[in-house]
């Protein structure tokens, strides 16, 4: 059953069928709520929100459009309103419920190689995660969509409901900015090669 | 510093969703454009190096649940019944309208009744001409007599007063 089908299902009455469309896109607008908060109890939070908010607007949802595009548009704007109140440059440190420190690169996936190689791995994850996440909002949205979640230039556009030429010229200068932090990052401002960690 | 003509294909291109002529036409271009060429290997390796150092967070088992339990499932229900019970009985009834008057219009006995219908108001007209008009007319006459009768009656009375008087007057 089509994404579409199984809206017009629900607005007829099926409203169990909304658990059909929270397994197929959970996953997706959660990493991107991440990699926009650095923060998973903040992507939790924001990921219930949208789907709540989708559930509900759903009489909103044109027949005719992607289903993705649309759930797609509500998580990014409330990403894009989460950054503007609570911009998170740097790792923060989480308090569990008991009130202990916990490390947050213990919640993330990655089992393979030796624990220094981890660690290693996950600091330089965390740091271009970082690095994307302080560049304008402009540059951070389109970079996130198109790079951490491989989604399309066109299809940029219809979530940001933006030109398509507006997308490809945004992901152009991100992408230098992106470049330059990198660059003074990794190797003091010299020049640098891309390599795999 | 890629081509103005095709800077705006390079993402779209590197990530594989140019149509296939674009794709094709771009490939060509790649061939001998240097700065293009450049351009296209610079996306791939951010990528690359994006997708080996980026964290996949791990979704929460509970998502799906905590969601299904936050929303309302009756929202849409109640909605539909009543959307479905008002359309159900104004598109029983539009179609019904439409069809006795599809029916009436087609009917090939309707234009006979109707004419049927005429035919019996004509009869009825000529049936109350026929008798009617002789019962005005006697009526008529009758009014005629007995003016007659009574302009006689009066004529009578006076000749025998003046009758009466002229015996007196000879007495």
């Amino acid at each position: 059953m089509r994404d579409e089908e199984i809206v017009q299902s629900i607005l007829k009455g099926n409203t169990e069928r909304f658990s059909i469309l929270i397994e197929q896109y959970q996953a997706k607008i959660y990493s991107t709520a991440y990699y926009y908060t650095q923060n998973q109890e903040d992507a939790r939070d924001i990921t219930q929100e949208v789907f709540i908010k989708a559930y509900n607007s759903l009489q909103g949802f044109k027949h005719g459009a992607a289903f993705s595009t649309w759930l797609y548009r509500i998580a990014v704007n409330r990403c894009i309103d989460w950054t503007r109140k609570k911009k998170c440059l740097t790792i923060s440190s989480f308090i569990n419920d008991e009130g202990d420190e916990i490390n947050p690169l213990e919640q993330l996936q990655d089992n393979d190689g030796s624990p220094e190689d981890i660690f290693l791995r996950q600091a330089l994850a965390k740091e271009v995660q970082e690095i994307v996440g302080s560049l304008p909002e402009i540059y951070s949205t389109v970079l996130i969509l198109y790079y951490f979640e491989d989604i399309s230039p066109q299809q940029i556009a219809e979530i940001l409901n933006v030109p398509k030429k507006t997308v490809d010229t945004r992901l152009f200068r991100g992408k230098s900015l992106l470049k330059v932090k990198l660059d003074n990052v990794l190797y003091g401002g010299e020049c640098y090669e891309l390599q795999e960690v | 510093m890629s081509c103005k003509k095709y800077e705006d294909k390079l993402h779209s291109f590197a990530i594989g969703s140019l149509k296939e002529a674009e794709r094709l036409e771009l490939e060509m271009h790649l061939e001998s454009c240097v700065s293009c060429k450049q351009e296209v290997y610079d996306i791939k390796r951010t990528a690359d190096f994006i997708k080996a150092n980026r964290t996949v967070p791990i979704l929460p088992i509970e998502m799906k649940q905590n969601i299904m339990a936050s929303i309302d499932l009756k929202r849409y229900k109640s909605a539909d019944r009543k959307n479905r019970f008002e359309l159900k009985n104004w598109g029983a009834s539009m179609i019904a309208a439409g069809l006795i008057i599809f029916a009436l219009n087609l009917s090939p006995y309707t234009n006979y009744y109707l004419a049927k219908e005429s035919y019996l108001y004509n009869i009825g007209n000529e049936i109350g001409k026929k008798i009617l008009l002789p019962i005005n007319n006697l009526g008529q006459s009758a009014n005629t007599v007995f003016g007659k009768i009574i302009e006689l009656n009066g004529i009578t009375m006076r000749m025998e007063e003046s009758k009466k008087g002229g015996i007196q007057n000879e007495l």
